[in-house]
């Protein structure tokens, strides 16, 4: 790995003075980077920093007024190339990144020393873009196009790393109009022809602006650089234009950056803990990791990484989530209007994607943690060609289990762990890529000596991805998915046994994009997916054991889905998403084939009143064919999963959305307010002392179960400045009725009665303030309505004690759940002489130690009490440090 | 991307109140009491006893609201009826039915009449129960505990769903034996003869927990090493002499359901993947009033017992607990006897008042094995112990 070292000088204000002091000519001779830095900053009043410049020495004999000439000239010699991004002056080795030097460049007229435009920027390509001060000609000029409007496209990546951005807005300013990159950094932006400017954000990177001047449809390739203090920073600055300009609605996207610095337990960067601290987002309990979206249960998200679909997204039985942050690029979730090409789950579509891997060299990190140990490494294979991106992730988590409460039962438990994920990605030219993607995760535990179990999940999927012209664009993907536990109990040898379920499909999707006209880009394309689900094969363990050997048949099914939506833009103000997809769906196995389709619709539009304030409306309905069986209230690892068939009907759902969207005090703060009304059908419930495992007539002992879920979300955002975050307070009710026959009400008697996820006032705060920039606060507050909990309301001896009688499903209520985390962010120094950056967190989860109930249990005691107790699994401070080094 | 290297130092974690449990008590239940429960089996060759009681709130501490004044009886399904007699014994009300040597080719079922109240059981067959195969104990020396165990199995395959439950006897002495007694209104120390010693006393109790089982995913109608009872090395059935009459009964597949249920809504909640609780209906129902509520879940039955005995120092993992107050009095140490016996203490071996006698004085409870027991030795008790 190569070091780099990092000069910065952080004094931005100073030089503007400097400038107009100083008479006649600078000479230096043999100085090296540092000294030249200094140099620069003292006489023309501008930082530089300049990479990789460990042992070169420079000289400098000009006069003021064309001291970044001389400058330029004189790092050019010493194979280094001079850009200006953002107001900084950056000095990059031209070995590493520069293919050739355009053309045009030695033409430009260096004597042009206007204020701003004393530096030229050197460009890596003709078509790649990232300096401020240059006009990229777009189309050529000799032969204009003939309409008025043409159309812009090309990628965005990263200066460093060649990685391309997604979710990057690529903004006109005027007339406005947005884009936004996909997945692939492509981005595709119709524009008046004309001198034009055009504004780029992403997430974490420096804003930068760009002239145009615009002739005919053409290629803008742009660069864009990580922000330097990129470190607790909450910059939300592409999200919020998002928020604004999209007219899809119920989307949150978060970067990894910004995963990585929420106070967590153990201060393990989680993925999936974040999508918690998100309006309309519900745990289901304090280390387990199901999660609720908008009154769905936690089986009605589809969570798909890099394509793969993951049936158990947690190790550690929910502790933590089973993807590496290292890898992970980004997670978006969709809980309102979900894009006419996801389907599957009723609920939410949770994406998470992993990064492609530096292009320009290899890079790694490695990592020891309280709990896991892990190692990432990435780069180019062939340069320009083939990167790979790897992760690894093992634990050796076995104490934390001997801190376990006793009553937890979990006490002698051994737990272990890993996960593994391989990405690759082959430019075969410029219109075709290849991906591939692979992942592993795997858990093992016993919780006592006889009984162990054991989770992994394993994806592997290929993606070819084609430009087909300006105006097209395919991605195809086929993959294998796997799911499976094992457990057995070999306490008693004559009981013993093993038991197994496993879930695998393979998958088929094509997509496509075309956008037809300026104001119409419409989206098509076809899923099928085939599912292979072994309900479950029970053997006996061991010679004495006497258990008979039983395999429930295994189930089968397919799926097509055809999908088809256009996002036509009416008007800059006005714009729709209309949508709809064709779910066809049977089992195959026989004597369960049933055949079962219907439409889906997804149709969002939004209008904007003005820059600054946006409604939006949205409907879409969902189906579901696979249901996951479970009476517990949180995900069990044995929780099995079963297909739709003769005798279980698929679920189906709708939800109508709306909401209101607004910056105010001068786009700093943003405010968004979004209501919503849900209806589901079909999700399964199931009568008293059903037996859920190893039941091959599982149809009879469940019922249906109808939802209504209704809420109303209140966002308040500031996503910059040194107080910056987020607020988030909910209010939402969720009802679930068995939808059975009269006279023969299993539960409540057929009323409604509120799903333990009903959590109706949600209160969630996520703040940092930076006091310096070396010196932050990050805060995380997280207050809920305590769940709803079946409690004894009476007793009644039998059988020699006493035993309870439970109320009606749902009928009380845990205390209320409140948690505030803090963290403190350092960077002990920027000094110019260490080559390392070093940053320390020191966080406390939890830090008022309220001891929030995660479950309740009763016990008799001393034959004829009966107490109840909670459970708390985080009942004290947790405080934690995490030491980084980048170098 | 710049290269990183991540380290995670453990911080100084005071991790030692990780996690907790403590009371929950909820305010504003709305307290279901009052319901009726009725608990008793129909047993061919036993004497059917039936008790009905109330639940009562979940706070409250008060014993089983036991009914008194109900009209029981078991009816044959060609009309015969046996008639329940009242026994009280104590707090205790049972219903006591002579039901040995019914037809066992007959369905029965339960009535009972509380008031204008009347309640019915289904009609049940009666089902042979399969010989207890054995009852034996492990020892976990690790844990300290020593667990009781069945093992039965019915080479026929009938059997599938099997309930149990026990009485249980124990012999136990106290720690030390008292050969005298101090009598504090004479300030006199007599001796005790063997027929009134404090040293032997006996216990009785039941098993409390659901015993059921299944045996329906196994190749053989057997049911190995079910665990029964646990003890701990405090507890004081295991001290000496301990013994288990087991009777075990055939039940069937809805009977096996409900008290699998009550046993889950009892004893397995609380844990991070434990079940929602729900309740199950019974198989007995009010005519009167068909929405009311009512607990129990009657079966029938020929059930087969088994008796054994344990030896406390067989199971070896008994121990007297540490916490006897001992005084030795003479002339060095002249301790008012009646300000001992006013502490608590009694005296167990005497030669003489101080100065000249010695005497040993220990804690009444270490002495008195009343005080834990009583002297009713069981008719079927092993030995000559008085």
């Amino acid at each position: 790995m190569k070091k780099t070292i990092i000069i910065f000088i952080a004094l931005l204000a100073t030089g503007l003075t400097a400038n107009a002091q100083t008479p006649a000519r600078i000479t230096v001779k043999g100085i090296n980077a540092d000294s030249l830095s200094k140099v620069i900053l003292k006489e023309g009043g501008r930082e530089l920093l300049i990479k990789d410049a460990s042992e070169t020495l420079f000289n400098l004999d000009c006069s003021r007024q064309n001291i970044w000439t001389s400058l330029e000239s004189e790092l050019e010699s010493k194979g280094f190339r001079l850009l200006d991004i953002n107001n900084n002056l950056v000095a990059v080795s031209s070995k590493e990144l520069l293919t050739k030097l355009p053309d045009r460049y030695f033409d430009y007229n260096p004597g042009d020393t206007t204020d701003l435009e004393y530096v030229k920027a050197v460009t890596f390509d003709d078509n790649t873009a990232k300096s401020e001060n240059k006009v990229y000609k777009i189309g050529d000029p000799d032969m204009p196009s003939k309409g008025s409007r043409v159309l812009m496209s090309g990628y965005v990546r990263n200066l460093d790393s060649g990685e391309p951005l997604p979710g990057v807005s690529v903004m006109l300013e005027e007339p406005f109009a947005v884009a936004t990159t996909d997945a692939f950094g492509l981005y595709r932006l119709t524009l008046p022809k004309g001198a034009r400017s055009i504004v780029v954000k992403g997430y974490g990177m420096e804003d930068a602006k760009l002239m145009l001047d615009v002739f005919g449809d053409g290629m803008l390739d742009i660069v864009m650089k990580d922000k330097v203090y990129a470190l607790s920073g909450v910059v939300l600055t592409a999200e919020s234009n998002l928020k604004m300009r999209s007219t899809q609605m119920g989307i949150e996207k978060v970067r990894i950056d910004r995963i990585k610095h929420v106070p967590s337990a153990f201060g393990e960067a989680d993925v999936l803990k974040i999508v918690l601290t998100l309006p309309g987002v519900k745990s289901v309990g304090e280390s387990s990791g199901g999660f609720n979206v908008r009154g769905g249960a936690a089986d009605q998200n589809l969570i798909l990484f890099n394509e793969g679909t993951i049936y158990n997204p947690t190790h550690l039985f929910g502790l933590f989530s089973a993807f590496n942050p290292d890898v992970v690029n980004d997670i978006e979730l969709y809980k309102s209007t979900i894009p006419a090409k996801f389907g599957g789950r009723i609920s939410s579509v949770l994406e998470i994607n992993s990064r492609n891997g530096n292009s320009n060299k290899i890079t790694g990190s490695a990592g020891i943690g309280l709990l896991t140990g892990k190692f990432h490494l990435e780069g180019p294979i062939a340069k320009g060609k083939t990167n790979f991106i790897a992760g690894l992730r093992t634990t050796y988590s076995n104490w934390i289990l001997g801190l376990l409460p006793p009553s937890s039962g979990y006490r002698d438990g051994k737990a272990s762990f890993s996960d593994m994920t391989l990405g690759l990605s082959h430019k075969i030219n410029e219109d075709n890529t290849l991906y591939f993607y692979g992942y592993y995760s795997g858990d093992k535990f016993s919780f006592s000596r006889d009984t162990t179990y054991g989770y992994r999940n394993i994806n592997a999927s290929l993606k070819w991805r084609k430009i087909i012209d300006d105006r097209r664009n395919m991605v195809m993907s086929a993959g294998f998915d796997q799911y499976g536990f094992n457990t057995a109990d070999r306490g008693n040898p004559v009981n013993a046994y093993e038991m197994d379920f496993r879930i695998r499909q393979l998958f088929y999707k094509a997509n496509f994009n075309w956008m037809v006209h300026e104001k119409h880009s419409v989206n098509y394309g076809v899923n099928t997916l085939l599912l292979d689900l072994s309900p479950g094969n029970l053997v006996p363990a061991g010679s004495e054991s006497i258990v008979v050997e039983k395999r429930i048949p295994v189930e089968r099914g397919a799926e097509l889905s055809f999908y088809a939506s256009d996002t036509w833009t009416l008007s800059d103000a006005l714009s729709v998403d209309l949508g709809v997809r064709y779910n066809l769906y049977s089992a195959l196995t026989r004597d369960s084939v049933k055949p079962y389709h219907g439409p889906e619709f997804r149709v969002s539009a939004r209008y904007a009143a003005n820059d600054d304030l946006a409604f939006k409306g949205g409907f879409s309905s969902m189906r579901q064919n696979i249901h996951m069986l479970s009476n517990t209230s949180s995900i069990s690892p044995t929780d099995i999963w079963k297909l739709s068939d003769r005798n279980i009907v698929p679920q189906t759902g709708w939800q109508a959305a709306a909401g209101l969207y607004q910056n105010i005090m001068r786009k700093k703060v943003e405010l968004s307010l979004e209501a919503y009304y849900k209806e589901m059908y079909n999700y399964l419930d199931y009568k008293s002392g059903a037996i859920l495992n190893m039941n091959e007539n599982i149809h009879n002992d469940v019922l249906k179960t109808q939802g209504r879920a209704y809420g109303i979300e209140i966002m308040v955002r500031k996503p910059l400045g040194k107080l910056n975050g987020w607020m988030a307070y909910t209010y939402s009710k969720t009802m679930l009725r068995e939808s059975g026959k009269k006279d023969s009400y299993n539960i409540n008697d057929g009323n409604w009665y509120p799903a333990s996820y009903d959590k109706p006032h949600d209160l969630k705060i996520v703040a940092n303030y930076k006091f310096t920039q070396r010196f932050s606060v990050s805060v995380n507050v997280d207050y809920a309505t305590g769940r709803p909990v079946t409690i004894p309301v009476s007793k009644y001896n039998y059988g020699g004690g006493f035993r309870l009688y439970y109320s009606e499903r749902n009928a009380y209520r845990i205390p209320d759940y409140f948690r505030a985390d803090i963290a403190i962010n350092i960077e002990p120094s920027h000094n110019l002489t260490l080559w390392t950056h070093s940053t320390i967190t020191i966080g406390v989860y939890n830090v008022t130690g309220r001891q929030n109930a995660f479950s309740v249990f009763y016990t008799t005691e001393n034959g004829n009490k009966v107490q109840g107790y909670q459970l708390s699994i985080f009942g004290s401070p947790i405080p934690y440090i995490n030491y980084n080094i980048k170098f | 991307m710049k290269t990183y290297s991540n380290i995670i130092l453990p911080s100084l974690f005071m991790l030692l109140l990780w996690g907790c449990v403590k009371p929950f008590n909820p305010e504003g239940i709305e307290i279901i009491d009052n319901m009726y429960v009725i608990e008793g089996d129909i047993i061919q060759n036993d004497t059917t006893r039936v008790t009905v009681s109330r639940s009562i709130s979940v706070n409250d501490e008060s014993k089983i609201n036991y009914i008194s004044g109900a009209l029981v009886w078991v009816e044959s399904e060609t009309g015969t009826k046996y008639t329940a007699k009242q026994v009280s014994s104590g707090e205790t009300i049972t219903y006591v039915i002579n039901t040995v040597g019914i037809n066992p080719n007959l369905k029965y079922r339960l009535h009972v009449n509380i008031g204008q109240r009347k309640y019915v059981s289904a009609l049940l067959p009666v089902l042979q129960a399969p010989p207890v195969g054995s009852v034996g104990y492990n020892v976990d020396t690790v844990k300290q505990s020593v667990t009781f165990h069945v093992s039965s199995n019915d080479p026929s395959g009938n059997t599938r769903y099997y309930r149990w439950f026990f009485t249980e006897d124990w012999e136990f002495h106290a720690q030390f034996q008292a050969f005298f007694e101090y009598i504090p209104a004479t300030d006199e120390v007599i001796p005790i003869p063997e027929s009134k010693n404090r040293y032997y006393c006996w216990g009785k109790g039941r098993s409390s927990s659901i015993l059921v089982a299944s045996t329906t995913g196994l190749t053989e109608d057997r049911v190995h090493e079910k665990p029964l009872v646990s003890m701990g090395s405090g507890d004081r059935r295991i001290s000496y002499l301990y013994s288990m009459e087991l009777n075990q009964m055939a039940i069937s597949e809805e009977a096996f359901k409900y008290w699998d249920n009550i046993q889950k809504n009892s004893d397995q909640l609380g844990g991070i993947f434990s079940p929602q609780p729900s309740e199950m209906d019974g198989n007995i129902i009010c005519i009167t009033n068909k929405s009311e509520k009512v607990i129990g879940y009657i079966s029938a039955g020929i059930v087969s017992k088994k008796r054994i005995f344990a030896r406390g120092e067989d199971i070896g993992i008994y121990k007297y607990p540490n916490n006897c107050d001992v005084e030795f009095v003479n002339m060095d140490n002249p301790m008012n006897f009646h300000s001992l016996w006013e502490r608590g203490l009694e005296v167990t071996t005497y030669t003489g008042h101080p100065p000249f006698g010695e005497s040993y004085w220990a804690s009444r409870y270490c002495v008195d094995c009343r005080l834990q027991g009583t002297k009713n030795k069981p008719a079927f008790w092993p030995n000559n112990h008085i």
